[in-house]
């Protein structure tokens, strides 16, 4: 508790306070503006936190990342459009919501809907992340190994269309990771007389590539950069008390969901906002009032995709597992700021650890009153040209992948990677595998060595070990449900077409 | 427009790992007895990825419905062109110079049938590049490349 209110002090630090809530407006704006996201935001801060301490730092990407989420309702409630994935079901009720003219009240739900999610989650996310921590100091690199190898598998499974393209991603990612010097033995790899590739590739230029220089060129390209002009009327501030007093129980609900699918590796907001109207609407005692402009449906939404950040929190602080492609991002702030996330940081670091948890709380509070105080000026924010906004992340990103080394190669390793960004995603390969892939590639391959060396029975370890057995199997069962489920499926229809042909 | 770029995708996947499997190959091993030494982890890096990409190469499917055409095609090279024009012109002439007049330059570029107004974008090229420079060389103390020309090196 005194490491928790330690963290807490620290956010109230005059210089961390400013810039957490200057994040969270910077994120907040990046959330609503559909085609930027709070992901590209980190991706953009990371540079700037090279020179920063490790305290204000993490404050300006845990700002980013809370007024992303949370920022994503707006266009979704204004324009029908999401302004991130997370945001997608936001659209089904707010949208015809606002038509009505309910406007205020659409966003008061989405505003406060989204403050009840984040701060319950994280609340919850801080008292299990102690526990979880305690139990991780048991395990051994054989129960590291496949848990890491297990998240890999989820995400790649869970690819929104081809396995074999999530996997394809996943394998991409560890390759990518191991280019550079061997972390045990120090012999090249992949480095094909380059000396500058000896560090490996550097995560700010990979993730600048991948998130924001990719993006600009791939919306330059569709020539998609004008929205539609805003047409509601934002009057008077849209709290009904019966709104949240009636819809408890889908409150409860979508937070867990989203706690659960946040918890998950790889599967953040953009799912669980989805999972959780659907779960929502079929547990209603009226789903006929969905879709119509209800505020069960906001609700099921906007607290499910925050729930999500502070489940996605439990197994990166815990476990040094990104739960989606935020906080991959996140983790890999804190590898450029000399810490390892997981059970030792916990201990080594205490306030460190919770001072993740104390800024996304305080953020949190920022947002809610940000946006309760700025509702009114949320169109304006939907106005702001593309060309001026992507112009200037476009400098950024050069400067920011020049500055990360003091050298132009990561500018041409920024660009390769913004080129190979675009192939995968007209060749519909997600890109979250590889970025998972390539974080926990070092760490994968630190305890399959490491593993494989401690025990004298080598490999065999990793399955007589009870709880790496488990893992390992999960991962093995995320592979192999999908090609059987549906081959079992097809026989229980021919079975039944069958009997039904004979009766 | 059905295009089957899943496909080409994992051709080149499949080609890249055949080098990258010559390249495994050329690994120093120093590995001890127990430790399966440096290669281990990129031959499982390659056999994934060979495997998925032969399993993408013989699907069935009809190919992948893309945002990619001739005329995105066409604005893709531009905007890619740009982009190495700005890290060549950085390179040479330095952060100042070269993004002065690379903001210009992309505003213009990115704001396809919208209208400008000149005022602005001078304003926003010069709080850009000014603001920039001075936040990481005061605020952080980076250096930003000064211009093979006017310095020697970046």
């Amino acid at each position: 508790m005194s490491n928790y209110l330690a963290a807490l002090l620290l956010c109230f630090q005059p210089a961390n306070f400013i810039l957490l809530l200057l994040c969270v407006l910077a994120g907040i704006i990046f959330g609503a503006i559909p085609g930027l996201n709070g992901s590209l935001g980190i991706s953009l801060l990371l540079p700037l936190t090279f020179g920063m301490s490790t305290n204000a730092s993490f404050g300006m990407l845990c700002g980013m990342y809370v007024g992303g989420v949370s920022g994503g309702f707006i266009s979704a409630v204004l324009l029908g459009i999401p302004g991130t994935p997370s945001a997608i079901a936001t659209c089904y009720d707010g949208y015809p919501m606002s038509k009505r003219g309910e406007a205020a009240r659409a966003l008061s739900l989405g505003i406060i809907g989204s403050f009840i999610g984040e701060v319950f989650s994280v609340a919850i996310a801080s008292c299990m992340c102690t526990f979880i921590a305690d139990l991780a100091l048991k395990l051994g690199p054989w129960e590291y190994f496949s848990l890491c190898a297990c998240a890999i598998t989820l995400v790649a499974a869970l690819s929104k269309e081809n396995m074999a393209k999530g996997m394809m991603a996943a394998a991409i990612g560890l390759l990518i990771g191991c280019i550079g010097l061997d972390p045990i033995t120090g012999v090249p790899r992949f480095t094909f007389g380059e000396k500058n590739l000896t560090g490996g590739i550097d995560i700010t230029a990979l993730m600048l590539g991948a998130y924001a220089l990719s993006q600009i060129a791939k919306s330059y390209a569709r020539g998609s950069q004008k929205l539609p002009d805003v047409k509601v009327d934002i009057k008077g501030n849209g709290i009904i008390a019966s709104d949240f007093t009636s819809n408890i129980a889908t409150i409860v609900k979508a937070l867990m969901v989203g706690l659960w699918i946040g918890f998950l590796p790889g599967m953040g907001s953009a799912l669980s906002n989805m999972v959780s109207y659907s779960f929502c609407k079929s547990t209603s005692k009226h789903p006929e009032r969905f879709g119509t402009g209800c505020p069960e449906g906001i609700l099921a939404s906007e607290v499910s995709n925050n729930a999500a950040t502070g489940g996605a929190l439990i197994p990166m602080i815990s476990l040094g597992i990104p739960g989606d492609g935020a906080t991959s991002l996140l983790l890999g702030a804190l590898t450029i700021h000399g810490l390892t996330a997981g059970p030792l940081m916990m201990q080594q670091h205490p306030v460190t650890s919770y001072l993740f948890f104390a800024y996304m709380l305080v953020g949190a509070f920022i947002v809610l009153a940000v946006e309760m105080l700025a509702k009114r000026w949320f169109p304006y924010i939907l106005k702001i040209p593309y060309h001026y906004l992507y112009t200037a992340i476009l400098v950024m990103c050069y400067v920011g992948s020049f500055t990360s080394t003091n050298t132009m190669f990561n500018v041409r390793v920024m660009i390769v990677i913004a080129v190979l960004a675009l192939f995968m995603d007209v060749a519909r390969v997600p890109m979250s595998p590889l970025i998972l892939a390539y974080i926990l590639s070092s760490s994968l391959e630190e305890y399959l060595r490491k593993g494989m060396t401690y025990s004298p029975e080598g490999a065999v370890t990793f399955v007589k070990r009870p709880l790496s057995l488990l893992f390992l199997l999960v991962a093995l069962g995320c592979v192999i449900a999908p090609v059987i489920l549906p081959l079992i499926r097809k026989d229980k229809g021919k079975v039944a077409s069958g009997s039904e042909l004979e009766d | 427009m059905k295009m089957k770029y899943d496909k080409i995708f994992a051709a080149v996947c499949l080609i890249s790992v055949i080098v990258l499997f010559i390249s495994t190959q050329q690994i120093r091993d120093l590995a001890s007895e127990s430790d399966p030494g440096a290669r281990v982890f990129p031959y499982i890096g390659e056999v994934l990825l060979a495997i998925c990409s032969i399993l993408v190469l013989s699907s069935k499917d009809g190919g992948t419905e893309s945002w990619l055409n001739k005329e995105s095609g066409r604005r893709l090279l531009i905007v890619f062109g740009c982009s190495i024009l700005y890290a060549i012109s950085i390179i040479w002439l330095g952060y100042l110079v070269s993004t002065f007049f690379g903001v210009i330059g992309f505003i213009y570029l990115l704001r396809g049938e919208n209208r400008v107004k000149p005022i602005v974008v001078v304003i926003m090229t010069i709080v850009l590049t000014v603001g920039l420079y001075l936040l990481f060389t005061k605020g952080f103390s980076i250096m930003l490349p000064k211009g093979k020309l006017f310095n020697g090196g970046y």
